[in-house]
């Protein structure tokens, strides 16, 4: 074993610059996977981040017959211990009001929130560009849209006029920035309990609202499934994959084209590193003739080209991570938006660095194993007869 | 061993060429050896024996050259004798001997003495001398027409060339003759004589007489 | 000290379609400690029956036997390692691995075997390039040395792992004169000291005409077995 892969260093070494083209050809065919692999993925969770980041994975509704949810206490207990991969729940009391303030008014969703616990949905706190959370009965925040468009600033008094009539003052403590146009524009953000007042509510809720765990976003509609069956037909369940089905399709094309792409990739560099060690054996048969001859076993000839396979799959591997990451990081710095940011933020994933790299190697070989096979049928007589 | 013999042998070691030569050629004229004794018991044993106790094997062949050239010009100057001889013994036969060397075999004293002996028994007896050539001996065997060849060999490598030689000449031959070898190359392997297709292995003048008598009564 | 090689009956025949027969019922033994000479001219046969005893091929119908076991119904990991630890081979055309120094290759037989190289070992090797006059260059790339040196040092790895039969094939061809007196004097004095029996092919009769035994072989077929 260790003589094979003194053997095939030797033999590398003395064609250095075929070496060094096979393991810039893995190089690159590992490269292209990890940047395509990182740039689909990106854009991927990008994508997936601007749809859900920032909202409920699962809401919880009021069933078929009924107006609101009530005694949600009980119902949270429920949910709670239901599914381990629930990241966190929030309350949502959301009503329509007008929001007025001079002579002009415009339609506005104000919505009550449990702030600390909406803050793990929607991250309130990295959100806030000016201001403070509303916590008086009589404090508001509203999204930057809406400031722009009224001119408002911090303190303001503004109105709010329901639809039964009720109308309040409210001091605004802050600004927020949702990254939505249509939701920095519209919401209105205050607590529970002012909610509560403002609409002439007792403890009931719109909605409930529920994070997943990042890594069991795509299980959403599996674990409403479950919640449904729990909390029974007074509610209804609803999940973002089922509200963004064209979306996910979309993804998956996107997936597959992309997949698609690595597995060519890996073929023509397999296919490239099968040819140049087939074309090696020949070049080295006179070499593996002598070993025969002076009695190396079939099996030792065989794994010097499995070594051969395995060295440039681990050099050609070091090589493209290292190539790939320095295309992604000069992507990330020349593809960039006007404000810096760039045009895809790539998703670097060292798993799925570490698995290209593999991959590579294991491909890498794959594809010595036929001049392996070739080597271990080489007749040491056709070699010393022929000279 | 023979007196005569240690006598020679003394000079002979010490490579005094002109001691050596001029006591042989004494003996001769005194009548106190004969041709067949001298080569026999004195020369042919002092040839084979040539010790050396040299370590460099390049200083002992440089002194075997020497010593065979001691032995050669010996020989040369015993002709005369060898005529006197073969008259005193009064024998004569029809018989053309041709004695010589295969290619590459440049020791040929042997055969040289062993052309006296032929000599000796009453032959015509032509000597081709050493490294003869395959070809340039057909030639000859046609204008010659032996009736006995001999064939001598010291170094045994010669003994594969010997061989073809011996061939050659049997498919040229349009009359009867005999092949005969004799030399140093036989000496622990007498059956190699028949192997390499020779009719007889001669080694002593006794040999070369029983042959010519044989012929003769043909 | 009994036979080491022995042919029975071998025949060789070469190409299906157009069959072209290279050996005529051969039969021959080598005494060990023997050392021993194959001649012939080019196309008789003689590297064939060469290759056939060092079991590199196979007779189309005969039996070798090495050290009294039939090569036929060894395995072809058993044959590796008869190449390997009984036989060296030493060829016309040196065959070194130019991707290695010259000691490397000298222990290369020994490495095929052993997974590291001892001190023994390695001084063995030294031992040998400085028998056959190349302690000098031992580390020297292979490919980088001259034809003597070279065919010295395939001389040194065909006797790296003991062996009982040394076979050569030409082992001077391509030499100049000195050089094939050394090395025929190198192998004679391994014959003497180790015991090691020697098969030599070749046209060189400086070489031939020392040897203990010459077979000649012509059309195939023993044409003369002469024994010193």
């Amino acid at each position: 074993m260790k003589l094979g892969f003194h053997i095939a260093v030797r033999f590398l070494k003395s064609n250095i610059g075929q070496t060094i083209l096979i393991v810039m050809g893995i190089a690159i065919g590992v490269s292209v996977q990890i940047f395509i692999g990182s740039l689909i993925q990106g854009l991927q969770k990008s994508l997936i981040e601007k749809t859900i980041g920032d909202s409920a994975h699962i809401t919880i509704l009021p069933g078929e017959d009924e107006e609101e949810i009530e005694e949600y206490d009980a119902l949270y207990k429920k949910i709670l211990g239901a599914d381990d991969r629930i990241e966190s729940i929030s309350f949502a009391a959301d009503y329509p009001a007008f929001f007025e303030l001079d002579d002009e008014s415009k339609s506005v969703l104000v919505r009550g929130f449990d702030l600390k616990k909406a803050d793990k949905i929607y991250d309130f706190s990295q959100r806030m560009v000016e201001g403070e959370f509303p916590d008086d009965p009589d404090e508001v925040m509203v999204g930057v849209g809406l400031r722009d468009e009224f001119h408002l600033e911090k303190g303001d008094m503004i109105t709010l006029l329901t639809n039964s009539g009720n109308v309040d003052e409210f001091v605004i403590t802050g600004f927020f920035d949702l990254k939505v146009a249509s939701v920095n524009k519209t919401w209105v953000i205050t607590t529970l309990k002012v909610s509560e007042n403002l609409f002439g509510l007792d403890r009931t809720l719109t909605s409930i609202e529920i994070q997943l765990k990042e890594d069991h976003v795509f299980e959403a509609d599996e674990v409403s499934k479950k919640l449904a069956g729990i909390i029974g037909r007074k509610y209804k369940t609803e999940d973002w994959k089922g509200q963004n089905e064209q979306l996910l399709s979309g993804l998956q094309g996107q997936s597959i084209s992309s997949l698609m792409i690595q597995v060519f990739v890996l073929v023509s560099v397999v296919l490239g590193i099968a040819s140049v060690l087939a074309i090696t054996v020949i070049q080295k048969s006179r070499q593996i003739g002598i070993l025969k001859a002076m009695g190396i076993r079939n099996k030792a000839a065989s794994f010097i080209f499995i070594s051969e396979g395995f060295l440039l799959g681990i050099l050609g591997a070091i090589m493209g991570i290292g190539l790939g990451l320095g295309l992604a990081y000069s992507f990330t710095k020349f593809a960039v938006n006007p404000d810096g940011t760039p045009v895809v933020a790539l998703y670097i994933s060292n798993d799925f660095i570490l698995l290209s790299g593999l991959i590579a190697v294991i491909s890498s070989v794959a594809a010595a194993l036929i001049p392996a096979v070739r080597s271990s049928r080489l007749n040491p007589i056709d070699i010393i007869r022929n000279n | 061993m023979d007196e005569r013999a240690l006598e020679f042998q003394k000079y002979f070691n010490d490579e005094n060429k002109e001691q050596a030569v001029s006591y042989i050629l004494r003996l001769l004229h005194d009548k106190t050896i004969d041709i067949v004794s001298l080569y026999e018991l004195i020369l042919a044993p002092s040839l084979n024996h040539i010790m050396c106790e040299h370590e460099d094997e390049r200083i002992c062949i440089w002194k075997e050259h020497i010593k065979s050239g001691i032995v050669r010009t010996i020989v040369e100057c015993a002709y005369p004798f060898v005529m006197e001889e073969r008259k005193m013994r009064g024998v004569k036969s029809s018989i053309t001997a041709v004695i010589l060397c295969p290619p590459e075999e440049y020791h040929d004293i042997g055969a040289r003495m062993a052309a006296d002996f032929f000599t000796l028994c009453g032959c015509d007896a032509i000597f081709v001398g050493s490294n003869t050539p395959y070809h340039d001996f057909h030639h000859a065997i046609s204008m010659i027409h032996p009736d006995i060849i001999a064939i001598s060999v010291s170094d045994y490598y010669n003994l594969v060339a010997t061989k073809r030689m011996i061939e050659e000449i049997r498919s040229v031959l349009t009359k009867h003759c005999q092949i005969i070898v004799g030399g140093c190359a036989f000496q622990r392997n007498r059956q190699t004589a028949i192997k390499i297709g020779a009719d007889d292995y001669v080694e002593s003048f006794a040999d070369i007489e029983r042959i010519v008598r044989s012929g003769v009564t043909e | 000290m009994g036979t080491i090689m022995e042919l029975k009956n071998i025949n060789k025949i070469y190409g299906t379609q157009i069959q072209t027969q290279v050996l005529y019922d051969i039969n021959l033994s080598f005494e060990a400690g023997s050392f021993n000479s194959i001649i012939g001219q080019s196309g008789s046969g003689k590297s064939t029956l060469l290759n056939i005893m060092g079991t590199l091929d196979r007779p189309t119908t005969g039996d070798v036997f090495i050290k009294g076991v039939n090569v036929n119904e060894m395995t072809d990991n058993e044959l590796a390692d008869i190449r390997n630890l009984l036989i060296g081979f030493v060829f016309q055309f040196h065959y070194l691995l130019p991707e290695f120094t010259a000691i490397e290759n000298v222990l290369m037989p020994y490495r095929i075997r052993n997974q590291k190289v001892t001190k023994e070992v390695k001084s063995k090797a030294e031992e040998y390039m400085e028998l056959v006059g190349l302690s000098q260059v031992r580390n020297n790339p292979s490919s980088k040395m001259s034809g003597g040196q070279q065919q010295r040092t395939a001389i040194a790895r065909a006797l790296i792992n003991n062996p009982s039969l040394i076979l050569a094939d030409e082992p001077t061809g391509n030499l100049d004169s000195d050089s094939t007196e050394n090395i025929y004097e190198l192998m004679r004095d391994i014959n003497q000291k180790l015991g090691t029996t020697f098969i030599i092919i070749t046209h060189d009769r400086r070489i031939a005409e020392k040897a203990d035994r010459i077979v000649e072989i012509k059309d195939g077929k023993i044409n003369l077995d002469l024994t010193k």
